[in-house]
């Protein structure tokens, strides 16, 4: 049985406008996605900014409402839960946020942080939490003298560090990981990484790992999600996808990315234009409306529900982009 | 030596600046040139001193902080560090004109693009209100954004991002700059518009014959558009090459640190990456001697870390800070 399932989520904004602040129209952030993960197992997540990969995370994690659609937890649908029910589940959850500065709170010592899970949960007696936070700081690669500074002290990568330790505090089953390196110097992200997948293979972690750098994803993943606007139009085992993509969306994304290697420069087929907006998307196929596809007209209307095309490999079938 | 390959010639700058806690140096000696026509990468980590001299070139360094200390930046002949301030006035926007990250903070919210657009023209050429009109759609045009008449009448916000640094380049070229001297222009964007700039970049430089100066953190970006690579460090220039050269033969720890720990879409999933130990150092503690000593994970002596090793030609075109232990 796979640890989480996601059923058809669809995430809704209202867009307020008018003298009355009616809501004039919604923003389809998520609107329409399945997938499931498995128990030690990471799913990339990737698409360009706006796609709705970030709201999709907060909604998996629970700190938005779903406007419909199912997210089963571990055996318990949690997609309606009001905030009491969900806190046994929040020790089971947690998140990592893109950018580290902002998501530690400065007035608090990274002790007072990373006792806070344990506290919130009422876990242990005060001695036993001070012990558990030296150990957490060990496990990620941080001095103990670091229990009394303040996040402004340390470096972006051991803030990092940090809001890792806090994320890992309560021996969770799954981490929404969202860009946790895209913040940081380059050669500090490897490091990052290389933690993330230590502390998978030593905890059994299951990752829900957003980027949108695609040759970080592939690496950190065993399945990869590709979303546009709001829905998932390809998912497939990371080696499969990058070798035989077959939505038109994701080769162009696959194309787009600069090589580090001069040796390998090449023609690219550049895709032209800007996401649209979520608001009032296009009907049917959205990729294939952007790219004006002579067979757009086809998907309207069309059950664009992802199709197994072969075994693992999930793509929308739709007339224009499916190659 | 006026070299004439060169249009720019930067030797031994040093930038710094005065702070309440004493002076910072955050440019230390760097040197390099730029070939006519051709695209020099600078490539760093944040707090390398990459910007700094981007600034130091187009002398734009935060006043009265910021001040030249040293060195020579030769452009064309003529020496930018003792140009005074009304000339170098000149060459801005003008021979010289640079593209900044965040195009939302480096354009006018309260101004429409094309008086943003007139103003780079007018402040340079003496032009009749419907030529300025005439070279803006042009202009537009070339960086190809559609209905070029309709977006002069519209403000930066009405803009997508990838469409706001079109304008930035749109303006930055408007007056066909010899040299171009672009800070990160992609990356604030996505990897798609990524793209299209770096393309947009590329052409505009073979139609015009400009030089350019691309700033970046992205090695992928470096590889795709560089003729020539400086790769900097803690306010120096630690290894400087062709790019293929670069590439296929890194000599500086660094260097070849930086290119083993960028995960790549042909290598092993999941597999451990190998990564450069330690942070990037603070600029308060910027050490006289090789200032990766404490990154390499090799034992340095204390002449090695307190006397600057020289920068030296290795193989033709290919300089390295010749730190005997870090360079291989």
């Amino acid at each position: 049985m796979s640890l989480l399932k996601v059923e058809n989520l669809k995430q809704h904004f209202p867009v307020r406008g008018g003298v009355l602040m009616r809501a004039v129209a919604s923003c389809k952030a998520v609107d329409g996605v399945s997938f499931e993960l498995g128990t030690g197992e990471t799913l990339g997540l990737v698409g360009e900014s706006g796609c709705g990969k970030t709201t999709l995370g907060k909604a998996i994690v629970r700190l938005l409402k779903p406007t419909d659609g199912n997210i089963i937890f571990d055996g318990a649908d949690i997609t309606h839960e009001g905030i009491r029910a969900l806190r046994p589940m929040r020790r089971h959850v947690q998140m990592i946020f893109q950018d580290p500065a902002e998501s530690l709170n400065p007035r608090h010592t990274v002790g007072d942080i990373l006792e806070e899970p344990f506290i919130v949960q009422k876990i242990g007696t005060r001695d036993e939490r001070k012990k558990w936070v030296a150990e957490l700081l060990e496990k990620v690669g941080l001095s103990a003298d670091s229990v009394d500074r303040f996040p402004f002290e340390f470096s972006g990568g051991q803030r990092q560090r940090i809001g890792i330790a806090r994320a890992i505090a309560l021996k969770p089953k799954l981490i929404v990981c969202d860009e946790p390196v895209s913040a940081l110097d380059v050669s500090v992200q490897s490091q990052v990484l290389n933690l993330l997948l230590d502390l998978q293979r030593e905890m059994g972690l299951s990752y829900l790992f957003i980027a949108h750098g695609l040759s970080v994803v592939k690496h950190m993943s065993d399945r990869v999600a590709v979303m546009y606007l709001g829905k998932i139009v390809e998912l497939a085992p990371a080696e499969e996808l990058y070798h035989n993509p077959r939505h038109a969306y994701t080769k162009a994304l696959l194309d787009a990315i600069p090589v580090p290697d001069p040796a390998r420069r090449r023609e690219r087929r550049l895709l032209q234009g800007d996401v649209p907006s979520p608001i009032n998307p296009p009907p049917g196929c959205a990729f294939g409306h952007r790219m004006k596809h002579p067979n757009w007209e086809q998907s309207v209307g069309m059950d664009l529900t992802l199709k197994e095309i072969s075994p693992g490999h999930w793509v929308q079938p739709c007339p224009c982009c499916m190659v | 030596m006026s070299d004439a390959a060169s249009i720019l010639e930067v030797k031994d700058l040093v930038t710094a600046f005065d702070t309440d806690a004493g002076r910072m140096t955050a440019v230390d000696g760097v040197s390099f040139d730029v070939p006519r026509g051709k695209t020099l990468g600078i490539v760093g980590e944040s707090g390398c001193g990459k910007s700094v001299t981007a600034f130091s070139i187009t002398r734009l360094l935060p006043q009265p902080h910021g001040k030249i200390l040293g060195g020579s930046i030769r452009f064309e002949g003529r020496d930018l560090v003792t140009l005074p301030h009304d000339e170098m006035r000149k060459l801005r926007g003008n021979d010289i004109s640079m593209i900044f990250q965040e195009p939302m903070t480096a354009l006018n919210p309260v101004q429409t693009v094309g008086k943003q657009l007139a103003e780079a023209i007018l402040l340079h050429t003496e032009c009749s209100k419907t030529e300025v009109l005439a070279k803006c759609v042009e202009m537009m045009k070339k960086v190809r954004i559609p209905a070029p008449e309709q977006r002069l009448q519209e403000y930066p916000h009405q803009l997508s991002g990838g469409m706001r640094q079109r304008v930035m380049i749109a303006m930055a070229l408007i007056n066909t700059p010899k040299l171009l001297i672009a800070d990160e222009p992609t990356t604030a964007l996505d990897v798609t518009v990524q793209a299209q700039i770096l393309e947009l970049i590329k052409d505009l430089q073979s139609d015009l014959g400009m030089s350019v100066i691309l700033i970046t953190h992205d090695l992928g970006v470096i590889a795709e558009v560089c003729d020539e690579v400086a790769v900097m460090y803690a306010g120096r220039i630690v290894e400087r090459a062709s790019v293929f050269e670069l590439f296929a033969n890194p000599r500086h720890a660094y260097t070849r640190g930086l290119l083993e720990s960028i995960p790549r879409l042909d290598s092993k999933p999941k597999a451990l990456l190998k990564a450069i130990a330690g942070n990037v150092p603070s600029i308060a503690d910027f050490k006289p001697g090789c200032r990766f000593a404490d990154r390499s994970g090799k034992e340095h002596s204390a002449d090695q870390l307190n006397q600057r090793a020289a920068f030296v030609e290795v193989s033709a075109n290919h300089w390295v800070e010749n730190c005997p232990i870090c360079v291989a």
